[in-house]
């Protein structure tokens, strides 16, 4: 089975973490239809199924291109009240009998595009994730964004972010039913924020590599978000109480969300437990937070030397 | 925060200003970008030194966002100015430095008449930037523009009602200039009128926007100490009756953002003053690089903007 996917995550555009009542009422997307939640072990909730209908073109590895016809499916996420993401997916599938069929049988099949035409899976995965930023496989990018506006614009929220983050996009395929030799996870890093994750993995479901795509990127996000707070900080440059001030919206808001594999089946645990020997994305995570808590612990003790020392006592430096 | 930059003239440097603010902001450790809602002419690139970008990107830019281009597109082009800019000490983001971004519009892009999708288009753009950065210039075209209704309806929408907009008015420090900026803000059909017919509260509105007054000569200069002592007294009679012009207009101290004191480089070449213009090239002064500071950090000084 191949399944195509993008993940846009952003921070929510309200000034306190979201309860679980507050995320019911903004990823109430479809009318009439529940959110789904969960609280331990972290707070999550997510929207309804939505679907929106492709007749598209699927770009292939070759430059040429493959007729797509079906739905997409998307939803809304958020964890911890704050990472909120607009997931899309489609399974991809060849049209039985070669032909474009009435609408009906494609909303019967919601989630999944018939190709008209054989269907060369390596193909399709490398081309979706070799596409401009600008523009994605089936509009998949452009339905996350909808996705995101309806979530960002609610009037259930106050639209003012703690501090401001850069969106990510995660673009990933998966081709499962693999033997265990065969098994591949390929994830890069590429610039303005587009990430691209490739999985080769055995026999699972398409709503648990969904779930692991969704996870792997919001930890990139968190990371991401991180990075940027720290490097903006001016560790080693800035005075220490402005450095801890600019770390201080991560210290309140980042760093108790992180959370790998938190609610995955066994099917996938091993994507994550591949992506922790390489990139490593815990390790670098940890680093990070160790060396936050190290800059406040360090500033702690200076203000409490430059306090001591005004009462006459002999500063780090020496001076009085 | 949006902040949005206009003037009642052209020529009054409002873009120059801009994107130097801009520019200032990121360095400090913002991220920020520059919005080119200035449709008839859409040259921000050339100040930015975008190559390929000096008077708007060839597609996919603000004006086939808002449909008025050769094809639709569902997010306008981003260019990272620290990446894509031909000057050689603009390409490097320095330590520290926050995002700097240009939206630009479309080459050849004209004002396009009003639409009813544009608000709903607009509304979910600035939200867009509201999210990702810190300071979001918006700079409108001369005088009262399609543009400068389309954001005032945007930013009275209920999605964009809690997000903190700021107007920055731009004139030049002249009799002319004075009376023109005020009917600009405050006369009819001006920010105010305007948008109180499209929802917003006047009071807040009218908190909401500051005067900048551009190529000002400061009669206390040193640099004029050349000049006859009967040219002198003649500057400072002028000068304070432009003060009172101002006071009586309106756009006196209470409502003034900052002054930007008159620039050999930036009235022969609009570009962005970098410290190596002032410190290594010494081809400009330093009091204006102190100015575009002054105003950079004003923008977010809660004190600045208390009721005057």
């Amino acid at each position: 089975m191949l399944v195509l996917g993008e993940v846009q995550t952003a921070m929510l555009m309200h000034a306190e973490a979201a309860s679980p009542p507050l995320a019911e009422q903004v990823l109430a997307l479809v009318c009439g239809e529940r959110v789904r939640t969960s609280h331990r072990p972290i707070g999550y909730a997510a929207s309804p199924e939505t679907y929106t209908g492709v007749d598209c073109p699927i770009p292939l590895r070759s430059g040429g291109t493959l007729r797509g016809v079906g739905t997409l499916a998307g939803r809304g996420t958020l964890t911890g009240g704050r990472v909120l993401q607009g997931s899309v997916t489609a399974r991809i599938t060849r049209s039985p009998d070669g032909r474009r069929r009435p609408w009906s049988h494609y909303l019967s099949h919601p989630g999944v595009v018939e190709t008209i035409g054989r269907v060369d899976p390596a193909g399709i995965a490398e081309a979706h994730l070799l596409t401009e930023p600008a523009s994605s496989t089936l509009e998949m990018g452009a339905v996350c964004r909808r996705l995101l506006v309806r979530v960002q614009q609610s009037p259930h929220l106050n639209q003012k972010s703690p501090f401001v983050a850069h969106r990510t996009t995660l673009r990933w395929a998966a081709e499962t039913g693999t033997g265990p030799d065969d098994e591949r996870v390929r994830f890069t890093v590429e610039d303005d924020g587009v990430r691209t994750l490739r999985l080769v993995i055995g026999a699972a479901e398409a709503c648990d590599v969904i779930a692991v795509c969704e996870d792997v990127a919001l930890h990139d996000w968190l990371l991401t978000v991180l990075l940027a707070t720290v490097e903006r900080s001016r560790i080693g440059a800035g005075e220490p109480a402005g450095v801890v001030d600019r770390l201080r919206p991560a210290v309140d808001h980042i760093l108790h969300l992180w959370m790998p594999a938190a609610r995955l089946n066994r099917d996938v645990m091993g994507v994550w437990e591949r992506l922790e020997r390489r990139p490593g994305l815990s390790r670098q995570w940890d680093n990070e937070v160790r060396r936050v808590r190290d800059q406040i612990a360090t500033a702690a003790v200076l203000l409490n030397l430059r306090r001591a020392g005004e009462g006459g006592v002999a500063t780090l430096d020496g001076s009085r | 925060m949006l902040v949005f930059a206009v003037s009642d003239k052209g020529g009054t440097g409002r873009s120059i200003t801009s994107c130097n603010i801009v520019y200032r902001r990121a360095l400090a450790g913002h991220d920020a970008c520059y919005v080119d809602f200035d449709f008839g002419s859409p040259t921000a690139g050339s100040i930015f030194q975008i190559t390929g970008a000096g008077r708007g990107v060839v597609e996919g830019g603000l004006h086939s966002y808002f449909g008025a281009g050769n094809a639709i597109v569902e997010e306008p082009r981003r260019i990272n100015v620290w990446s894509e800019s031909a000057r050689g000490s603009l390409r490097r983001r320095p330590p520290g430095a926050g995002r700097l971004t240009l939206i630009p519009g479309d080459r050849d892009g004209a004002e396009f008449p009003p639409d009813p999708d544009a608000l709903d288009r607009c509304v979910r753009l600035f939200l867009r930037l509201e999210e990702e950065f810190e300071l979001c210039l918006v700079d409108l075209s001369a005088g009262r523009s399609y543009a400068t209704q389309l954001v005032l309806q945007a930013t009275a929408t209920p999605a964009l009602r809690n997000v903190v907009s700021r107007w920055l008015v731009f004139h030049r420090w002249t009799r002319q200039h004075i009376p023109a900026a005020a009917g600009l803000a405050f006369g009819r059909d001006g920010i105010v009128d305007v948008g109180v017919r499209t929802g917003h509260d006047e009071r807040r509105l009218r908190d909401a926007i500051r005067f900048v007054r551009t190529a000002v000569v400061d009669p206390g200069s040193s640099d004029l100490a050349g000049l006859r002592a009967a040219q002198i007294a003649w500057l400072l009679d002028c000068h304070q009756d432009l003060l009172e012009l101002a006071a009586r207009h309106r756009v006196g101290r209470s409502a003034l953002l900052g002054s930007v004191p008159l620039d050999p480089v930036l009235q022969w070449r609009e570009q962005l003053l970098s410290d190596d213009d002032v410190f290594a090239r010494d081809v400009a002064n330093r009091e204006t690089i102190a100015a575009f500071d002054d105003l950079a950090r004003k923008l977010t000084d809660p004190v600045v903007w208390e009721s005057p």
